[in-house]
């Protein structure tokens, strides 16, 4: 009733066998998506090895794959709240008006809405505190003109611009009866105070007017 | 000594064409684009989301004086970063901002609703990419994380499924069939594995395991992630804090737990996430994490598009099955009839509309009076007793011959011609010799080694245009986790009963026949029709979750 037959010998090569043999052409096509694979993986892995601290023969390598890994925004190092989670910097400011009136505020601000216009403002403070040099004074001129720009500042309208850090509290303060907001948790550094007719100036160099240290 | 060294160098050859061998057995195995296709819908979302916010203060990060403004922006790219930060922001004019933006909106939609995917995908790239690098410092884990999803949804195959483009192709199809005279009750899907998607899914996979290794070895080098109090630091910093998580300074241990795990997952995930027994762990974990970041910190954009990209770890099949579920639970299953005129073209292009947006092959077409073979297509078998003189052979691998005993009457009243085997040496052996054979393997009493062979081997690669359904125990399933079959190789897991079977042959032909109309695999309606127990003329779809590939969980 069965009908059984003999048992052929190397199963695995004959199922290898039966896959047809590519073109020239496609086999050099083949070659090259795989080393265009090989490649990518070698990118991807480049920008995050290439963090400090890091060899030179890590930082040849992103060198040499930079460009590629620029072009598709894959130069980031996924260095998440490492290598500890440090505090949090705000930009507070105040402007003076000409009559003497003043106004405060800060960014962010618990205000904006949604959420995620709120990390924005955020990604801005805590980028200005790891700036250093001509650029950062770049960007605090930048800050300075949104300011006065959102709030309708006038040609003699000042702006003094204040960096904020708020250092983390220690689990034994809170147990001790402090909390997250303790004063001496905080520290104020001034970022210059500018006046409005000097930022809405259209040229692009950066002069501080008035920098109060 | 030389036969030493011929015999290492013939060695190193060996693995050198395993690795090789396993290499395009990763990088090359076409995959269904379904899991793709979910993950465009999710992270098209976003990717609508985080434009839409830019456009809420575009002047304030995108004009020429915005917080970055583009002369510092410039600068910044010329001495520091680089000059490939390529953004098309650098050349558009003030005054042309919005148009721009709201140009970017409608891309970014049509991407998520997969509308011209092949062209939006890659758009979307471009504007993502063009609006991380305008506003560089205000930037983080989100634009990073949709960026490098986008990237590799423009390499797969992204809008087969779920999209406008699938509905525009099927809309097409129904319209043919019905200005042909046709009834329909379903759409054929086809076959849509490519090796594209494969290769997207792996970079995925690949790129998240990179992701969090980089994040782990990261943390490694600052001490509070070692003294455990690096969680209790992230929940104390007030600017993030969603809720106030203060009370956590009383239960140290629990910071101090979190932080270590943390830390574990992280730099074991792009070991363990491949490993079957630990996949779904890895992931839950991870997905909890994130969740937790959602949380507390309120970074839910960030949180969700992580977790979008977990979906590339699971197979198609599985993700396809677990959305059925939800689908068979929300609507409706009731079969409903639509008579369609040939007569009038606004009834028959309605007609094709609404069967168009019928993903659940809900409505049956019925054109001019005469319904599709609907029992046919339903029952999934090709009427045969007529068409054809000769029915295909049935191939039964059976190691103990209970399946074929069980098989045996209904065989022999049906006149079926059938061989039965009990070693996969003789099942390659027996479909050599009949072509044309359907296959029913019982795996049971198989060794680890046959079931890997077989699962790994002869299903993929011998059996490849064959009709089968295999069935196998529980414990043989975790070999399933690598193996991509076709849509007409069925898999059963074990206890199930003869209807079962018959049911998944039924399928399996059916489906068969859809992706090669021209070749015959018939068994004559009889041999369903003979056992009393088989209540084939329903067949129903399975409805219980299901498994990898086109396994059904009992």
């Amino acid at each position: 009733m069965m009908n059984r037959t003999e048992i052929p010998p190397l199963l695995s090569e004959k199922a290898v066998s039966s896959v047809p043999q590519r073109s020239l052409l496609k086999r050099l096509g083949f070659y090259a998506l795989n080393a265009a694979i090989m490649f990518h993986l070698i990118a991807v892995c480049a920008a995050p090895v290439s963090v400090s601290p890091a060899s030179e023969l890590e930082q040849s390598l992103w060198v040499s794959v930079a460009p590629y890994v620029q072009v598709l925004y894959q130069n980031n190092g996924f260095h998440f709240f490492a290598p500890n989670p440090e505090g949090a910097h705000t930009v507070h400011y105040t402007l003076t008006y000409e009559d003497g009136t003043t106004e405060q505020g800060q960014f962010p601000h618990r205000k904006i809405w949604p959420r995620l216009l709120y990390h924005r403002h955020l990604m801005l403070s805590e980028s200005l505190a790891a700036m250093e040099g001509e650029r950062r004074e770049m960007m605090i001129r930048d800050f300075a003109y949104q300011v006065g720009k959102s709030h309708g500042a006038q040609q003699n309208t000042q702006i003094t611009m204040t960096l904020v850090r708020h250092d983390i509290a220690l689990r034994e303060r809170i147990i001790a009866g402090g909390s997250l907001f303790d004063e001496d948790l905080y520290q104020e550094m001034p970022l210059g105070t500018f006046t409005w007719a000097d930022l809405s100036a259209t040229s692009s160099v950066n002069s501080v007017a008035t920098a109060t240290e | 000594m030389g036969r030493l060294i011929s015999h290492l160098l013939s060695e190193f050859g060996s693995y050198c064409n395993r690795v090789a061998e396993a290499w395009n057995k990763f990088w090359f195995t076409p995959r269904d684009p379904y899991a793709l296709c979910v993950i465009r819908c999710l992270v098209g979302w976003m990717a609508f989301y985080t434009t839409f916010v830019w456009g809420l203060e575009l002047d304030a990060f995108f004009s020429p004086r915005s917080f970055n403004s583009a002369a510092m922006i410039q600068d910044h790219f010329a001495n520091v970063e680089g000059p490939y930060a390529l953004s098309f922001w650098n050349w558009v004019p003030q005054e042309w901002m919005y148009q721009v933006h709201y140009l970017s909106l409608g891309v970014a939609f049509c991407f998520m609703i997969g509308l011209f995917t092949r062209v939006t995908s890659v758009m979307t790239l471009i504007i993502l990419i063009s609006y991380a690098y305008r506003a560089r410092f205000a930037n983080y884990g989100l634009d990073q994380i949709n960026i490098i999803l986008t990237l590799y949804l423009c390499i797969g195959n992204s809008g087969e499924y779920l999209s406008v483009d699938r509905l525009i192709k099927r809309y097409r199809i129904v319209k043919g069939k019905i200005y042909a005279g046709f009834g329909l009750w379903k759409i054929s899907r086809g076959p849509t594995a490519t090796v594209a998607t494969n290769i997207a899914t792996r970079m995925m996979q690949f790129h998240y395991c990179v992701i969090y290794m980089a994040a782990g070895l990261g943390k490694l080098l600052g001490e509070t992630w070692w003294d455990g109090t690096a969680m209790w630091r992230g929940l104390a910093i007030s600017e993030y804090q969603t809720f106030d998580m203060t009370w956590m300074a009383y239960y140290p241990w629990a910071t101090d737990f979190i932080t270590h795990l943390t830390i574990a997952w992280e730099v074991s995930f792009c070991f363990l996430v491949w490993r079957p027994l630990t996949k779904n762990w890895m992931l839950l974990l991870g997905a909890g994490m994130h969740l937790g970041i959602g949380l507390m910190l309120g970074m839910w954009t960030f949180a969700t598009c992580m977790i979008f990209g977990y979906l590339s770890f699971y197979e198609p099949e599985k993700v396809r099955a677990f959305l059925r579920y939800f689908r068979e639970l929300l609507f409706s299953s009731e079969q409903k009839m639509i008579e369609v005129a040939t007569s009038s073209a606004h009834s028959m292009n309605t007609a094709a509309l609404k069967k168009a947006f019928d993903i659940s092959d809900r409505l049956v077409l019925v054109v001019d009076g005469s319904p599709p073979d609907f029992e046919e297509q339903r029952a999934g078998a090709i009427d045969t007793d007529s068409a054809l003189p000769e029915a295909s052979r049935l191939i039964m691998l059976d190691h103990n011959t209970k399946l074929f005993q069980k098989f045996e009457p209904a065989i022999l009243k049906a006149g079926i011609p059938f061989s039965c085997v009990s070693s996969l040496n003789q099942l390659q052996d027996a479909i050599e010799q009949s072509p044309d054979s359907i296959v029913i393997a019982n795996l049971d009493g198989f060794t680890d080694l046959e079931t890997q062979d077989y699962l790994g081997s002869l299903l993929p690669l011998a059996l490849k245009f064959y009709p089968s359904v295999t069935l196998i125990r529980s414990s043989q399933a975790q070999w399933l986790d690598d193996v991509l079959t076709e849509d007409y190789q069925r898999i059963l897991i074990q206890p199930c009963d003869g209807s079962d079977v018959l049911a998944e042959l039924k399928r399996a032909l059916y489906l068969f026949h859809e992706q090669f109309p021209d070749v015959s695999r018939q068994v004559p309606r009889s041999f369903f029709n003979s056992q009393q127990q088989l209540q084939t003329e329903t067949a129903p779809e399975p409805t219980g979750f299901q498994g990898p590939m086109n396994t059904v969980f009992e």
